[in-house]
This record gives structure tokens, C-alpha cells and sequence, in this order.
């Protein structure tokens, strides 16, 4: 298990982009993938 | 990786796409992808410094050869990148496997932007850390 780099890591939010706010905290699933982007070309 | 769509269905992984673009074009990546996925938008990029996403050198942004390879791949493709002005180009990004808790079961921050974990690596660890 690698340390999380904060204690924020769950609280942190994001926009849905349908709608609504994300954080890692809430998932349905225990796990989660989370791919960060760079630019969208 | 929507291809593994079904297997991290069954294990009860969720996979989550985040970009810091407008959300136009967020919308318009995961209907060109035809994707499963979740997209998130973290405009402010403060998830991006916490998982501690920095930024590319110009020079590896511009010119590294598999930088180059891949643009010259995409237009032989008939593919052309839709640049603007005002885009970060040299914002990195990177994988993770999050556990709910906030702990990290897996991560990959880029170091350039040729500097991709392979998809099947990524798999591995998750199916790995949810105990499959």
C-alpha cells in the first residue's frame, strides 16, 4: 500500500460532468481507476 | 481501457477520467471514446497538486521523439489535434488505484507526457488491491 500523498485524498471534489460533485470518499465501489487527463487535443 | 469494462465491473472497480478542460470538450472526449466511464472535471487543479501532477519542461512537451512519434502517428491517421491558445499543454497527468479510505493502492505520475502506465498494468494493480 503506497501512503496516501494527503489526508485529503477522499474529501477532495470534482464536478460530475453531467452534474452534481465527485469525491473519492463517496465511490459506489470500493476502488476506483482515476485516470488524470492532460490537455484534450 | 474500456475494453476491460466488464472485468472491473465484476470486481467492483469504478474507473474515473479527470480532465481540467472546459467541460465541453470533457463531453465531447467520452462521446468520441464512446466511454463507460465517469468524467470529472477539476478545473481549479487541485486534485491534480495533490496527487502530485506537475508540469512538463517545454522541451519534453514539444519535442521528445515519442512526443513527435505519436502527432505523427495521429496526423498519418488523418487525425489532427484541436489546439487553442489558451490550453496548458504542458500540465501532466497520471493513474491512480484509490481505495475509498483515500488510501493509494497504485500510482503513476507522469514525468513527461510520452510517460504513460500501461493500460493492463493499471488493471493489474487494481483486480491486485480489491483482492482478485
Amino acid at each position: 500500500m503506497i501512503d496516501s500523498p494527503g489526508p485529503d485524498i477522499k474529501t477532495i471534489s470534482f464536478e460530475m460532468i453531467d452534474r452534481g460533485v465527485f469525491r473519492i470518499g463517496e465511490m459506489r465501489q470500493g476502488l476506483g481507476i482515476i485516470v488524470f487527463l492532460r490537455y484534450i487535443g | 481501457m474500456a475494453r476491460y469494462g466488464q472485468e472491473l465491473e465484476a470486481a467492483d472497480i469504478g474507473v474515473f477520467v479527470v480532465g481540467f478542460d472546459e467541460f465541453l470538450k470533457l463531453r465531447d472526449l467520452r462521446d468520441r471514446l464512446e466511454s463507460p466511464f465517469v468524467f470529472l472535471r477539476d478545473a481549479p487543479r487541485s486534485a491534480y497538486l495533490a496527487f502530485g501532477l506537475g508540469r512538463a519542461s517545454a522541451l519534453r512537451t514539444y519535442l521528445h521523439p515519442n512526443v513527435l512519434g505519436s502527432y505523427a502517428r495521429l496526423g498519418f491517421n488523418g487525425h489532427f489535434p484541436r489546439l487553442s491558445k489558451n490550453q496548458d499543454r504542458r500540465q501532466l497527468g497520471g493513474d491512480f488505484v484509490v481505495h475509498r479510505t483515500g488510501e493509494i493502492a497504485f500510482s503513476h505520475p507522469e514525468r513527461g507526457p510520452e510517460d504513460r502506465a500501461p493500460v493492463r498494468t493499471i488493471i493489474a494493480a487494481a483486480l491486485a488491491a480489491q483482492g482478485g
